[in-house]
């Protein structure tokens, strides 16, 4: 039995780290705000379309400020423990007890165990709310207390409340483009964040990306970016959202594995984004034109 | 006294009678009585003699048929044996008796007929004839017709047809007599041709008259057309055709089913006559039997067909024809109207196919994909539009099959059809497109005289000086014009050169290189067609040696720009000069090259080239130029200072030379002339088409900059013929001009200058120059403004231009003014039961908004009963259940819904259920409380003894009110009707956020039918409320008796697609904003349009338009429910 090895790692939400450096290129001074607001504990916001790197910078960040900042702190006394990045992607159903935590049954009783938010609380975490729009109105009771300076969480089924650890930040993405009107943030919540707004990167900056994340030559890279640069022009023509870069490495991912370039972006791209049969054509002769045959 | 002495007295006394009527006549009757008496038995004699008397006796006229008769007897009786002589003598008589002149005419004919006629047939000839006299004068014209005509006719066609002739002439009699003795003269002419065919033409024609005998003079008269052009082969298929369509509608009939109105017989015919008239044999009668095959499902596919053969047959090769009619065929079988419509080409599915099917590319069906494609590439909203449309325009460009640009539209020409396959013809099509977008992307309307190029020292400046010097010598006098102002950068730089047509030439292709590079280096994945493009346009061009030396230069420029490896012939002299050219023209392959680089280059091959006599040497050596050879060292790469120095020097010279020869006049310079040739522009390259760089960039900017009234132009102050004047400089059109003959001079700088004004008072918002004029065949008329306080405006969606129309149409909002709440509460009275039944089911909508569910494996928290359950299990050592959450029901209701009621003149049909239009319909029956009821419907004017649409409608309406309170949704109500798009009326019976209250239900009261129904802008506007109101799903219910249709909004044909198509447009603005749209419609036709219109979105035809009130509610519940 003991030979049977697993070949998964079961890692407590708290204690996920970022250890190895993630792939990011800052367009402007991004990480420096980021920074910035960790160390002044002021909650961050991000916003942008989607597959522009939000994630990802998040990830950088934590991975970054566990590093980097350490190192360049000389004291001992100031040095950080790692910081966990704990991550929650919220859906419509995602309620307040979700984050907070819930009573459950054992063989002896009710056990309470705590949410991925109150996990964040305790251990001084980054607590990333992924498209936190989508989580339902509830939520945002939690999260006013804790994004202020209050810096509290309310646990009510336990008649606590818990003091956000040092190195507690909250980070919330959304994506103001698609979701309608009535899934915007109400300023009372938007107004307790700092934002960084994230868009499309530049020509060289997207192309370095794909090349990076894909491993595609150089030149398919930038016919990639060219492509991706090509189709955000056709925002007015009926594309709700344009090729992100996430899609634009998917392309070149499948390019790289063997797939024919024209197909391998007809499935990455043109596919994905849109299902107009008139966009697909048009997109698709896009890409014709970049991608030889 | 013997038999034969009887015989004898009685033919002496019939001959004494007559005698006694004429002598002449007599004496007729003796010459052929002896005649006749050899081959005679005297019995019959007597009986001939008889019948002679007989029909003699009377007017004058009897007696020309007597003496006729008498004459005509021994010409017959040689042909005919006794017996049916005896016959023929009776028929004479009979028919004599009937109709002297008809009698006359049978006999006169009798003799020429019998050379085509069995003499067995003579009677019955003779009683056909008789059947088509029926008394009157006319008829009896008509009958004589037909038997003077009958030798004529039976020379072509058999007795049997002449039979069927009989019957057409005697029913077509009945309607008109003169149509039908008209048809004798065509048959006696016409038959001939049809040959054998006329048997069954007769039978067409009989049949016609049954059914459609006002159509037949018209007929005839197509027919006319046609044998006119000698069209006979297309006659007789017609004729097949018809016999089919008859046939199968004769079959329908006798099986009772009723079809939509068919089509008119001739329009029939005049759509196949119309359309094969061009076809050769072959296809002839492959369309034919296409046709054959149609009619037996309906003639109206057929009719379809036949007004898209053209098309077809010019997209379409044989066997692709065939498989698209088999797939037509096959829909047909499923689906009658489907198929028509599919033969129309009017479905998307038929349109689809033939685009896949056939070879040729045409810029109608792949506009939308280029305009897309164009605007990705380039980042801009470009338009496409085919070249025709530019040209029609007279504004320079002169070539409909060359692509162009003038930076806001790409034009493209219509149709490409130079390879056999469509793939091939496609990539050409994308091949110029891109060149043309290149244009746009890569900035040739840009030119920007001041920007600095990336690869060159810039001389532009200096040489402007040097120019403006010439000038300020040349008009010392006029100090105004110091600083010359030109209508573009374009024209600024071209006026540095005295030839600024070869300086226009050179940096055309300058410019088109530079575009190609960059396209080549961009877009790698057209690369191979684009070589191919550039291949084949080498092709034809103009052979070098047979050209003076300037233009043989730039010709080689233009094959070196093209294909830069190609092997060319050149003169030996010019060896190095060209290898100069060449350097300056791979400077345009770089990367940074832009536009401004094209325009240094041009300076220095300008100054190279006219330096070159035009002449046609004699003695021209040539040696093919190894382009492989390596030639472009790094040294030669460099421009020196000496260079520079050389090219200032030598427009310095220039500038000299023509202050000098301004002084000395003409003396020198008529010797030149005589040496060099006129220099010529090159041969266009067709794949690179019409670039007009100076023309361009005046369109461009102005529809940049708003028109003259600011940026450039602001310093300008320009008047309409100064502009005028200035647009004939252009080299640009002097080129045009040129090619035209002496008319049209000044029109094209008239042109333009016409066009820029109109675009100066035009709204830049309002789309290209191009775009809107080509739209909507609707009332010419501009973007309305609303005036007033509660009016809007909206677009419109053109579906032929696929655009909006900006600002199209005027909604003017009226709250709804206040009736009686009679209407209300009677609805309320008559309907109580269903009432009762609608509030029940809706009242069990409500509580589940609050109900917990219960058994979750995950929620809220637990329900503390099943932990108790739970544990209980656990203690007992039972497997405990894991469900012991609960969690609130995630759907709040929070709905807010809009109803707009259709109400256009057309709801005030009635409805026909007898049930509701009795007039006492809802009495009460104790008497006292009758008159009281009848009283009052009196004083409100409802003696109306029927129901309408409309009153079904706010019934309905009323129902749903009572149902809705009990929800507490969130609801408005409106009405639209209106005339035309600048009155749009848009009624508001009750707002979305306004209460409920007894002042609506008087509002509904007052919803009556009023005008036409365009449906676009009303949904724009409700959208426009729902927008504002804050409601987890908006529903957005039409509720509609009808297409839309308005002036100017729906017409015949295929104009009816275009409301439907704005409708569909408007719903899916709703959708896109999150509204969820919903259309019922009492429309029993609905369901043809009503898909198309509504797509993908839900809606509901009502079969039974009573069903309408108790249905809403159940409508409204399904759909609010999910």
């Amino acid at each position: 039995m003991s030979s049977d090895k697993t070949n998964y790692k079961n890692i407590r939400i708290e204690e996920f780290k970022i250890s190895e450096k993630p792939f990011y290129i800052p367009v402007a001074d991004e990480i420096d705000i980021f920074h910035s607001a960790y160390k002044q504990k002021i909650p961050v916001l991000l916003k942008g379309p989607t597959g522009t790197g939000k994630t990802r910078f998040v990830e950088y960040m934590a991975w970054h400020i566990s590093n980097i900042a350490s190192t360049n702190h000389k004291k001992k006394s100031d040095v950080q423990k790692e910081v966990p990045l704990i991550t929650v992607a919220c859906h419509e159903d995602l309620t307040a007890s979700d984050l907070v935590g819930r009573y459950l049954i054992d063989p002896e009783g009710t056990r309470w165990v705590d949410g991925p938010l109150t996990r964040a609380v305790k251990v001084g975490g980054i607590c990333y709310l992924d498209e936190v729009v989508e989580a339902r109105k509830d939520t945002t009771v939690i999260i006013h207390p804790l994004t202020d300076h209050r810096r509290l969480l309310t646990v009510d089924k336990l008649g606590e409340l818990i003091e956000a650890s040092e190195g507690f930040l909250m980070v919330v993405s959304y994506n103001p483009g698609y979701q309608n009107a009535l899934k915007d943030l109400k300023q009372s919540t938007r107004q307790r964040f700092i934002a960084i707004e994230f868009d499309f990167p530049p020509f060289e900056v997207e192309k370095e990306i794909i090349k990076t994340e894909s491993g595609v030559n150089d030149s398919i890279a930038s016919s990639l970016a060219t492509i991706g640069e090509k189709i955000r022009n056709l925002t007015d023509y009926g594309l709700t959202e344009a090729a992100s870069p996430r899609v634009l490495i998917y392309a070149g991912r499948l390019i790289k594995d063997g797939i024919p370039a024209r197909r391998a972006c007809q499935v990455a791209i043109s596919w994905g984004i849109t299902d107009d049969k008139k966009l697909h054509k048009s997109i698709e002769e896009v890409i014709s034109a970049i991608f030889p045959n | 006294m013997t038999t034969s002495e009887y015989y004898n007295s009685k033919l002496s006394k019939i001959g004494n009678e007559l005698k006694l009527i004429s002598q002449e006549l007599y004496l007729t009757f003796l010459n052929n009585k002896n005649d006749l008496r050899k081959y005679f038995d005297e019995k019959t004699l007597v009986d001939w003699a008889l019948i002679g008397l007989n029909i003699s006796k009377g007017s004058e006229k009897n007696l020309k048929t007597g003496k006729k008769f008498f004459q005509v007897s021994s010409l017959i009786n040689e042909k005919i044996p006794l017996s049916t002589f005896k016959i023929w003598m009776l028929m004479v008589e009979k028919i004599s008796l009937e109709s002297t002149a008809l009698g006359y005419s049978y006999l006169i004919s009798s003799p020429s007929v019998l050379k085509f006629l069995r003499p067995r047939y003579l009677q019955e000839w003779g009683e056909i004839s008789k059947s088509i006299f029926s008394g009157s004068w006319k008829s009896n014209s008509l009958a004589s017709k037909f038997l003077e005509l009958s030798p004529l006719l039976l020379e072509i066609i058999s007795f049997d047809d002449l039979k069927k002739i009989s019957e057409y002439c005697k029913n077509l009699s009945v309607k008109s007599c003169d149509l039908a003795s008209h048809n004798l003269d065509w048959f006696s002419e016409n038959l001939p041709i049809l040959g054998k065919e006329s048997g069954d033409f007769i039978i067409l024609l009989k049949k016609m008259t049954t059914s459609d005998w006002r159509e037949i003079n018209m007929f005839f008269e197509l027919l006319d057309l046609n044998i006119q052009k000698n069209k006979v082969e297309n006659i007789k298929y017609l004729n097949q055709l018809l016999l089919n369509f008859y046939l199968e509608k004769e079959k329908k009939s006798n099986k009772n089913k009723t079809e939509n109105a068919d089509i008119k017989i001739t329009d029939f015919a005049k759509t196949f006559l119309k359309n094969t008239e061009k076809l050769r044999d072959l296809d002839l009668s492959r369309i034919f039997n296409f046709n054959l095959n149609l009619i037996k499902f309906s003639s109206q596919s057929a009719y379809n067909f036949n007004n898209s053969v053209d098309s077809l047959l010019e997209k379409l090769t044989d066997t692709q024809l065939l498989e698209w009619f088999n797939t037509g065929i096959e829909i047909l079988k499923k689906d009658l109207t489907l198929g028509e419509l599919f033969f129309l080409i009017e479905t998307e599915q038929s349109q689809l196919l033939i685009d896949t099917l056939s070879f040729s590319v045409d810029i109608e069906r792949e506009k939308e994909l280029f305009k897309i494609y164009c605007a990705a590439l380039s980042g801009k909203d470009l338009e496409i539009q085919s070249s025709e449309k530019l040209v029609e325009k007279e504004i320079g460009w002169l070539d409909s099959n060359l692509a162009t640009t003038e930076g806001t539209t790409i034009f493209l020409p219509q149709t490409v059809k130079r390879f056999s396959t469509k793939k091939e013809n496609f990539a050409w099509y994308k091949v110029i497109a891109t060149h043309q977008t290149g244009h746009v992307e890569f900035g040739s309307f840009e030119f920007n005289f001041e920007r600095k190029s990336s690869l060159f020292f810039d001389l532009r400046f200096q040489l402007l000086n040097l120019k403006s010097e010439e000038n300020i010598d040349d008009t010392l006098k006029d100090t105004n014009k110091d600083s010359k102002s030109y209508l573009t950068d374009i024209s600024k730089f071209l006026n540095i050169f005295d030839d600024s047509k070869l300086a226009l030439d050179i940096f055309t292709l300058l410019e088109a290189s530079r575009i190609d590079r960059k396209v080549l280096n961009v877009y790698r994945g057209i690369r191979d067609d684009y070589l191919d493009v550039q291949k084949s346009a080498l092709i034809n061009r103009p052979k070098i040696e047979e050209l003076p030396t300037r233009e043989a230069l730039v010709e080689i420029l233009i094959r070196y720009s093209i294909n830069p490896n190609l092997k060319v012939n050149i003169p030996s002299k010019y060896k190095d000069i060209i290898r100069t050219l060449f350097v300056l023209v791979d400077k345009m392959n770089s990367l940074k090259a832009i536009v401004e680089d094209t325009a240094e280059a041009t300076i220095r091959i300008y100054k190279i080239l006219s330096e070159i006599d035009n002449t046609l040497e004699d003695n021209m050596e040539f040696e093919e130029l190894d382009l492989n050879e390596n030639f472009q060292d790094e040294t030669e790469n460099q421009e020196n200072e000496d260079d520079l120095k050389n090219i200032l020097d030598y427009f310095q010279s220039l500038v000299k030379e023509f202050k000098s020869s301004n002084k000395n006049n003409d003396s020198d310079e008529s010797e030149n002339v005589l040496e060099e040739s006129k220099y010529q522009s090159p041969q266009e390259v067709e794949y690179r088409g019409d670039f007009k760089p100076e023309l361009s960039q005046l369109l461009y900017d102005f529809q940049l900059s708003d028109g003259i009234s600011d940026g450039n132009f602001e310093d300008l102050n320009l008047d309409e013929n100064e502009l005028e004047e200035m647009i004939k400089n252009f080299p640009d059109i002097q080129d045009s001009e040129g090619d035209q003959s002496e008319k049209a001079d000044g029109n094209v700088a008239k042109n333009i200058a016409d066009l820029l004004d109109t675009l100066d008072g035009q709204d830049s918002n309002s789309g290209g120059m191009f775009s809107d004029s080509f739209g909507h065949v609707d009332e010419n008329g501009k973007s309305l403004v609303p005036t007033g306080k509660d009016q809007y405006v909206y677009d419109e969606w053109d579906f032929r231009a696929k655009e909006y129309k900006k600002n199209w149409c005027l909604v003017n909002e009226k709250k709804m003014s206040e009736g009686e709440s009679d209407f209300y509460d009677e609805t309320l009275l008559n309907y109580s039961g269903l009432m009762k039944e609608i509030r029940k089911q809706f009242e069990m909508i409500v509580p589940e908004n609050y109900r917990k569910i219960k058994r979750l494996e995950d929620g809220e928290e637990q329900d503390l009963d099943l932990v108790v359950e739970a544990m209980t299990d656990l203690r007992a050592g039972i497997t405990p259940s894991e469900k012991l959450f609960w969690r609130r029901n995630k759907i709040e209701r929070d709905i807010a819904v809009a109803f707009l009621l259709d109400m256009s003149a057309s709801t005030a049909e009635a409805i026909e259920d007898t049930k509701y239009s009795r007039d006492d319909w809802g009495a009460p029956d104790d008497p006292e409380k009758y008159m009281e009821w009848l009283r009052k419907r009196r004083s409100q004017g409802l003696r109306r003894g029927y129901k309408r649409i409309v009153d079904l409608e706010k019934e309905g309406m009323i129902l749903l009110i009572e149902a809705l309170e009990t929800l507490g949704d969130f609801y408005g109500i409106y009405g639209f009707s209106g005339y035309g798009r600048e009155n749009v009326e848009f009624f508001v019976m009750k707002e979305i956020e306004e209460k409920f209250s007894p002042e609506i239900a008087r509002r509904i009261d007052r919803v009556s039918p009023l005008h036409a129904t365009r449906m676009g802008p009303a949904i724009r506007h409700t959208i426009k409320k729902l927008e504002k109101v804050e409601a987890k799903s908006r529903f957005l219910f039409l509720i509609s008796d009808g297409r839309p249709q308005d002036r100017g909004y729906s017409r015949e044909g295929v104009e009816k697609e275009y409301a439907v198509n704005d409708t569909k447009k408007a719903l899916q603005e709703a959708k896109s904003i999150g509204v969820t749209p919903f259309c019922l419609t009492v429309d029993k036709q609905g369901h043809d349009y009503m898909k198309n219109m509504m797509d993908d979105m839900s809606y509901e035809v009502l079969d039974n338009i009573a069903l309408l009130p108790s249905r809403l509610p159940e409508l409204y519940k399904a759909l609010t429910m999910t």
